[in-house]
């Protein structure tokens, strides 16, 4: 059962950082984005 | 503010295509995919929409996997790794062919989204084979008694581990991005001809790992009771590689985008 646990464990922990890692610089890329638009305003060619 | 970004144009960073490509048949209907502004108009609904469903389909399935999949007769409760091992293992090579893809658009026609979308894949298909692989040691050890052999398919899996881990190494080696572009999607191209090898190594060689449980074509050697738990991981693990990739494809557009337009802010102050 030990090996299931943390074989289980792993596959949480690597999906996770992965998806957290990209979820976070998502939201950070956006949010960035939204910032510099703001100030430079919105350009459309 | 003059119109600096080109918002509806192939990315300034990753440079222009040829315009004989552009010209031809192929290469326009193909750039018209390479426009970041129509990818994120399209992609950025989709999404948190995906995400979620991924996040609720892994949970689903791991808890399934975890607690509810009927262990195996020889094999025990041990054989519940099966449904995070296999759809690991799956992601990973499914996701270097995606990679290879990507590659081959990069060499032929320079689209410019396919070497982000290779540059994107590389991190996530690594972290789905270093998964497929620490699984399958944990699942080895009470199995086979040993957590790592020399095995046609373990070590063929591991090269792939390597592939990725070389071809996110060689996309950030070079100054010029442009030839960092290039060099990594000379490997990812190469790289494919490890995909068949992982596929039919327990067929050519002799291997302590099985074959294949499971066909696309014929009759599955598992039973509905196990079968279902894998399936809903297999399909978590794709959906979670996607929203993944297309998360960071979309992040690295609206970098790329404020860059520019501060860059941009930037040489019109000093003009």
């Amino acid at each position: 059962m030990p090996f299931v646990e943390g074989a289980y464990g792993a596959t949480v922990l690597i999906i996770g950082v992965l998806g957290l890692s990209a979820f976070l610089r998502y939201r950070a890329a956006r949010k960035r984005l939204a910032q510099v638009e703001a100030h430079y305003g919105r350009v459309r060619s | 503010m003059t119109q600096d970004y080109p918002n509806e144009a192939p990315l300034s960073a990753m440079g222009e295509p040829p315009l004989e490509v552009m010209r031809s048949k192929s290469g326009a209907w193909l750039h018209q995919f390479a426009n970041p502004g129509r990818f994120q108009r399209f992609v950025q609904p989709i999404i948190p929409w995906l995400s979620g469903v991924a996040l609720v389909l892994t949970v689903v399935g791991l808890v399934w996997g975890f607690y509810f999949a009927p262990p195996d007769w020889q094999q025990g409760v041990t054989a519940r790794i099966m449904d995070v091992h296999v759809p690991a293992a799956w992601v990973a090579m499914n996701g270097y062919a995606a990679l290879a893809i990507c590659s081959l658009l990069s060499i032929v026609w320079r689209h410019p989204l396919a070497d982000i979308a290779a540059r994107e894949i590389g991190p996530v298909g690594a972290g789905f084979t270093a998964l497929c692989l620490i699984t399958g040691s944990l699942w080895g050890r009470p199995d086979w008694g040993t957590y790592w052999v020399w095995d046609a398919r373990l070590t063929s899996v591991l090269i792939l581990l390597f592939l990725y881990l070389g071809h996110i190494a060689l996309l950030r080696a070079f100054d010029n991005p442009q030839h960092g572009y290039r060099a990594a999607a000379i490997l990812g191209l190469v790289g494919a001809i490890n995909l068949p090898i992982i596929v039919f190594s327990v067929y050519w060689w002799n291997s302590l790992h099985q074959g294949n449980s499971i066909s696309l074509t014929g009759p599955s050697k598992i039973y509905i009771t196990m079968l279902l738990p894998l399936l809903v991981c297999t399909i978590a693990f794709y959906l979670a590689f996607l929203a993944m990739v297309l998360a960071r494809i979309s992040s690295f557009i609206m970098e790329t985008k404020a860059r520019s337009l501060l860059l941009a802010a930037a040489e019109g102050g000093r003009s």
